[in-house]
């Protein structure tokens, strides 16, 4: 079994490490002092280039460019952006760090801030991490007075303030240009893109917007260099990954482990197994907006690549595991709902395409389906998912068309009269 | 950054074209005449690119492509009409129509609907989603504006033009996904307060931009079908900006009006006047007939009879009567009742007067150097000052040219006392009343002037109430910056004179610039023009005596003009009718000056009678869309029969050249400004406050007839601002009484931040009488300045 490795989780469990003494203690802002001393912002952007650190929010962009396009606009002011809106269902891995680790992140974003030279950073939640943000504005008050933030930091002429925002709670704020949107006071809704929010993000300024894993994983690479960093993992996707392994598993929970580990280790050798020894029928390997992958994919590398290679996408590393009592149709239809619910309303297709697919699949699911129903269904989500204006739209068919094409006998079922085998 | 100007080649189904870089696939697809269908865009708002129906494939690229907000890139290749893309707009509106109310035959949109036309050309030929039929949800409050959030799309058309073309952000969506729906601040009902300065101004271009029919005008429901009407492009007839419009009529009555249509959507834009006020063409109460007899007691007579009293009333009139001319009446009409006044044997003085019967002196004489600009070309100015008073009320399109300006980068100075939004958008935002901005004015032209650092401007908006603050700083930094000035002046009563000459020197001293003077009337600057052209003009001075004498005159006559209905001083005009013998009132409908006249003559209504008007919106023109009834006849045709009764003729024969002439009569050369005058309001601190009444009749009679009185007019109040009342004490409808001067008067208390702090506003129109009382009492320079008084509670 691998063993997991810690870089945006280490020293989660010390004691104390919540405050700035503790997480002192644990080698705490020894990169900041690093950077400040010893590096230029060319530096950090080369270092963590070098890292080849990919972006852990769900697109696996290259950290590194990404500041380097930001530092290369010539516009300013500059803003770093921690996207903290941690929404998708099944995904657990950002709120470990924010409740026990925040300086972890205070710490990375001011790196951030002086890489791309920005004097301001801004760490947005979703509106329902209350406890979160609350510990990171508290390890903002604390780096703040320790002098970590604010004028003149550590003497250096760097100068540099980070904010906490709370966005009223929508999944859609999880999509970056939303989450600007909903950060300079509107409704969160997708802008057009390009311009992309590295050249025109915060008040259509260059930002460098990161998901707080990705974020998590900055001291480390400081401290230890790139080619530390770089051993682990495998060669497209280094590093670790967290993972959130849930659903019908013996030890759900996050674990931080080498990159590229298959997901049969994960369930069975981390995750202990499925209880009652039951078999596996389905995986969602990138949480609710993820196609699901069935027992056939177990030796699946659970890579960005290798994922997507298979027919799904790992996104922010949220594997839903189900036994063989799901209902696949059940599932779809409360995964339809939930997308129902937080379709944002600006695209007609995902708009009207969400409520029709979850009324289809409540129908179906009731027994008063058709198999033309289930044809028309599969038809709607092509079209929703070549139409839709964002990610959001584009994904939430992703749970309806994967679990038909791999389980649509149990459809056939629904809507011939035979009932549900789950007796669900 | 310099637009680059290269040109790319594209090739949208089969048609190779050049475009200049930057052009969108949709603006390249409609220049090679290839449809692709919008919803949600529009050329007058910002790209949103939300309904999707306008993707396209684009070859090399494996997903598709929005038209509406992707540029060209160098030889792209479009298709628009693959089995995909027909699909898929056909899936669109499947979706779209799953939840719309299937009743196009009893939609006022029928006709006009642009999913209607789209549905029919790209929708589904079956549907497969089916949704319960919604419920009726009509919501009813407001008199214009109909909505049906059934049929609403979701485009946000009208949340982006009433945000960004009118500034009012009056609609916003609320909920989200399917339950989303488009709505008020709360779903509060609509122009529940119109002086609210965050509340629906009723401009109707949210009704205008609405591709269904979740937005339609209220006035014109079920008038009409479009195939039934007939448009033709003519001006408005209401305030100066002379706003061009397309009137749809059927069967000699007018339906609507709507804004022209351009196709880059600039200037497209009327307000609550152009768009709703004038319905009043089609109001029942039109006069067809002449009235003799005291007091609007008076039986028909034939036209006939009427050209013979006309001529008896002039012949009788030995000395010289007075004719008023409303500054709305066309230039042919004014010319035809100054010739018919200069025919007898005594020269009557001819007045042009504004909709608040005042006297209106037309366009000022700008000295050289100074241009006189078009409300269009203020979209396009730079550095803007504007000095008014309640400015987006009085000419809300000059204020969405404004704010286009400003959104093309240019920058505005404010001088308005009250919160009309446009505040928040100036570089510096001085609320000073009207009685001090002539004054205020001249203090810009020694800032200018002075190179010291030191700010005697902040100093004076210290002593002026509504001043001070960190305003005066912004506005000495403005003033100090570069570019050509645009300074635009809104007419007030008696003031403008002395603003007119201080915004002269102020552009003398520098170096030239750019005047924009609106009026409240379509043809302000072409009656003055025309009167001055053909016989001695009276001016200001000379009304001002005639009101205040207590002369005898024998025979005073009206064309569209109504100061008892409309002047803020309705007892002068009382008096003026006592001492005279006889009334005659040429107008379209019965205003309560003609119901107190001897002779009422009908004149046709704007949409009768072609003719030409000027104001600051350039020359326009009124255009005959259909005959007047024929007993009515156009003021020529009754001038003309009246001098013929007199044995005369008159001085213009009503040919063009003949106008040519009288204007050129008229027009004034370059003139040296007015002299400064001191400011008439300094008095700040202690227990006073400043008092200055909002002026609130603008063509009353017509409003009123096109129902708009209940929704604009004003509420009997006393405006103070919140701090005031803080420090007073005050609530919201508490009573308070004003005193000053010997005179007092009791008013409820309505608090605002409308309402600049240090001073007391009063709305009024002239159906007020215990204001209009009030303000007589303080003396007749009140109206066009204020007064200091104190305020007690009870």
């Amino acid at each position: 079994m691998t063993d997991q490795y810690f870089v945006a989780y280490r020293d989660i469990d010390a004691p104390g490490i919540g405050t700035l003494d503790g997480y002192q203690r644990h080698r705490g802002y020894e990169a900041l002092r690093k950077v400040l001393t010893t590096m230029t912002p060319e530096d950090v952007i080369e270092t963590i280039k070098r890292s080849r650190l990919h972006g852990r929010g769900g697109a696996a962009f290259p950290t590194g460019l990404k500041w380097e396009f930001v530092f290369q606009d010539h516009k300013t002011p500059k803003y770093v952006v921690c996207n903290a809106e941690e929404g998708e269902p099944g995904t657990f891995k950002d709120r470990p760090i924010l409740e026990r680790v925040p300086h972890r992140l205070v710490e990375a974003m001011i790196i951030a801030g002086y890489a791309i030279s920005a004097r301001r950073g801004y760490a947005v939640f979703r509106g329902e991490f209350i406890g979160p943000a609350a510990s990171v504005r508290r390890a903002v008050a604390e780096a703040k007075a320790a002098g970590y933030l604010g004028e003149n930091i550590m003497g250096t002429g760097f100068s540099y303030d980070l904010q906490v925002y709370r966005t009223a709670g929508a999944y859609i704020c999880g999509e970056e240009t939303a989450l600007l949107e909903a950060l300079e006071g509107r409704a969160g809704l997708a802008r057009i893109r390009p311009p992309f929010p590295v050249n025109a993000g915060l008040w259509a300024r260059p930002t460098a917007l990161n998901n707080v894993e990705t974020f998590a994983n900055v001291p480390d690479i400081i401290l230890n260099g790139p080619e530390w960093f770089a051993q682990r993992g495998t060669d497209k996707f280094p590093g670790t990954k967290i993972y959130c392994l849930s659903g019908h598993v013996n030890r759900p929970g996050v674990y931080e482990l080498p990159a590229g580990i298959t997901l049969r280790e994960l369930i069975y050798e981390h995750g202990g197994g499925i209880p009652g020894g039951r078999k596996l029928k389905a995986v969602f390997p990138g949480g609710a907006s993820s196609s699901c992958l069935t027992a056939e994919s177990l030796d699946l590398v659970l890579d960005y690549a290798s994922v997507a290679v298979a027919g799904s996408m790992l996104g922010s590393g949220a594997i839903i595991v189900c036994d063989d009592s799901t209902c696949m149709v059940a599932a779809a239809r409360r995964l339809a709902s939930f997308f129902r619910h937080e379709s944002c309303g600006k695209c007609i297709p995902c708009r009207e395409g969400t409520e029709h697919i979850h009324r289809t699949l409540t129908r179906i699911n009731e027994g008063q389906g058709t198999m033309g129903d289930v044809d028309d269904l599969l038809d709607l989500c092509q079209i929703i998912r070549q139409t839709a204006f964002c990610g959001l739209g584009q994904a939430a068919v992703n749970p309806v068309l994967s679990t038909v094409r791999h389980f649509r006998q149990e459809y056939e079922d629904h809507c011939t009269g035979r009932g549900c085998r789950h007796g669900a | 950054m310099v637009p680059d100007k290269t040109t790319l080649h594209v090739t949208i189904d089969g048609i190779t074209l050049d475009v200049e870089r930057g052009t969108t696939i949709l603006t390249a697809a409609r220049e090679a005449g290839v449809e692709i269908p919008t919803l949600c865009w529009h050329p007058k708002v910002s790209i949103m690119g939300a309904c999707r129906v306008c993707l396209v494939e684009v070859e090399g690229l494996n997903k598709l492509i929005a038209a509406c907000h992707t540029p060209v890139a160098e030889g792209m290749v479009v298709r628009t009409a693959t089995p995909l893309i027909r699909k898929l707009r056909q899936t669109l509106f499947e979706l779209l129509l799953a939840r719309h109310p299937r009743d196009c035959w009893g939609c006022d949109k029928g006709g006009w609907c642009d999913l209607q036309a789209l549905a029919f050309k790209f929708g589904p030929e079956r549907h497969r989603f089916e949704l319960p039929s919604p419920a009726s949800r009509v919501e009813d409050r407001s008199p214009f504006v109909e909505r049906d959030t059934r049929k609403c799309v979701m485009c946000r058309r009208c949340i982006r033009v009433c945000r960004e073309v009118r500034g009012t952000s009056v609609w916003g969506a609320m909920y989200r996904g399917f339950d989303k729906k488009i709505c008020t601040f709360f779903e509060f009902p609509l122009g529940s307060d119109f002086h609210d300065p965050f509340n629906c101004e009723f401009c109707g271009s949210c009704i205008d931009i609405c591709p269904v029919g979740a937005l339609t005008a209220k006035p014109s429901k079920y008038k009409t079908r479009p195939w039934e009407v007939e448009t033709a492009e003519t001006s408005c007839p209401f305030c100066g900006v002379g706003c061009r419009m397309t009137a749809h009529h059927r069967r000699g009555t007018l339906v609507k009006t709507t804004p022209v249509k351009y196709p880059d959507g600039n200037h497209s834009d009327l307000c609550f006047r152009g768009r709703f006020g004038t319905i009043h063409a089609a109001h029942p109460s039109r006069l067809t007939e002449t009235r003799m007899g005291r007091d609007g007691e008076g039986k028909a007579i034939s036209p006939e009879k009427a050209a013979a009293a006309l001529a008896a009333v002039l012949a009788a009139a030995g000395t010289p009567g007075a004719a008023f001319v409303g500054a709305q009446s066309t230039e042919e009409e004014t010319a035809a009742l100054a010739s018919l006044m200069a025919s007898g044997s005594v020269h009557h003085p001819v007045f042009v007067l504004d909709s608040r019967g005042e006297a209106e002196a037309g366009e000022p004489a700008w000295p050289s150097g100074i241009r006189s600009a078009t409300v269009d070309e203020l979209a396009t100015a730079g550095r803007i000052i504007l000095i008014g008073h309640d400015f987006t009320f009085h000419h809300p399109v000059a204020g969405v040219r404004i704010r286009k300006a400003l959104q093309a980068g240019g920058s505005l100075l404010l001088v308005d006392p009250l919160d009309t939004l446009l505040g928040r958008q100036a570089a510096a935002w001085l609320r000073v009343p009207p009685s001090s901005q002539a004054a205020l004015v001249e203090q810009f032209r020694d800032e200018l002037a002075s190179a010291c650092g030191a700010s005697a401007l902040a100093g004076f908006l210290d002593l002026v109430p509504g001043g001070g603050g960190e305003a005066g700083g912004k506005a000495t930094e403005w003033l100090k910056g570069e570019g050509p000035l645009t300074v635009v002046i809104q007419k007030i009563p008696v003031q403008a004179p002395a603003v007119n000459g201080a915004a002269a020197r102020l552009l003398e001293a520098a170096g030239g610039g750019s005047v924009v003077y609106l009026t409240p009337d379509a043809n302000a600057f072409g009656a003055s023009v025309i009167v001055r052209g053909v016989g001695p003009a009276a001016d200001e001075r000379a009304l001002e005596d005639l009101l205040a004498s207590d002369r005898r005159v024998p025979a005073v006559f009206f064309l569209r003009a109504d100061p008892l209905g409309e002047s803020a001083r309705p007892e002068l005009w009382e008096a003026l009718r006592r001492r005279s013998t006889t009334w005659v009132v040429f107008d379209s409908f019965l205003t309560r000056t003609a119901a107190r006249a001897d002779l009422v003559v009908p004149v046709p209504l704007f949409t009768e009678n072609a003719g030409s008007i000027r104001a600051a919106g350039g020359p326009g023109s009124f255009t005959r869309l259909y005959q007047p009834p024929p007993s009515v006849r156009d003021m020529l045709s009754w001038a003309g029969s009246a001098a013929t009764a007199l044995g005369k003729g008159l001085a213009w024969d009503g040919g063009a050249a003949g106008l040519d002439d009288i204007r050129a009569r008229g027009r004034r050369v370059g003139q040296a400004p007015p002299a400064p005058v001191a400011p008439a309001a300094i008095c700040r601190g202690g227990e006073s406050f400043w008092l200055f009444a909002r002026f609130h009749r603008f063509p009353g009679h017509r409003l009123e007839l096109a129902e708009a009185r209940a929704v604009i007019g004003p509420q009997e109040c006393l405006e103070v601002h919140p701090a005031d009342a803080g420090a007073m004490g005050l609530l919201d409808g508490e009573r308070v009484t004003v005193e000053a001067s010997g005179a007092s008067a009791a008013f409820a208390v309505r608090v605002t931040p409308r309402t600049p702090p240090g001073c007391l506003c009063l709305p009024f129109d002239p159906s007020f009488g215990d204001v209009i009382r009030f303000m007589s009492a303080l003396g007749p320079g009140f109206v066009s300045g204020g007064a200091a008084v104190s305020v007690r509670k009870g």
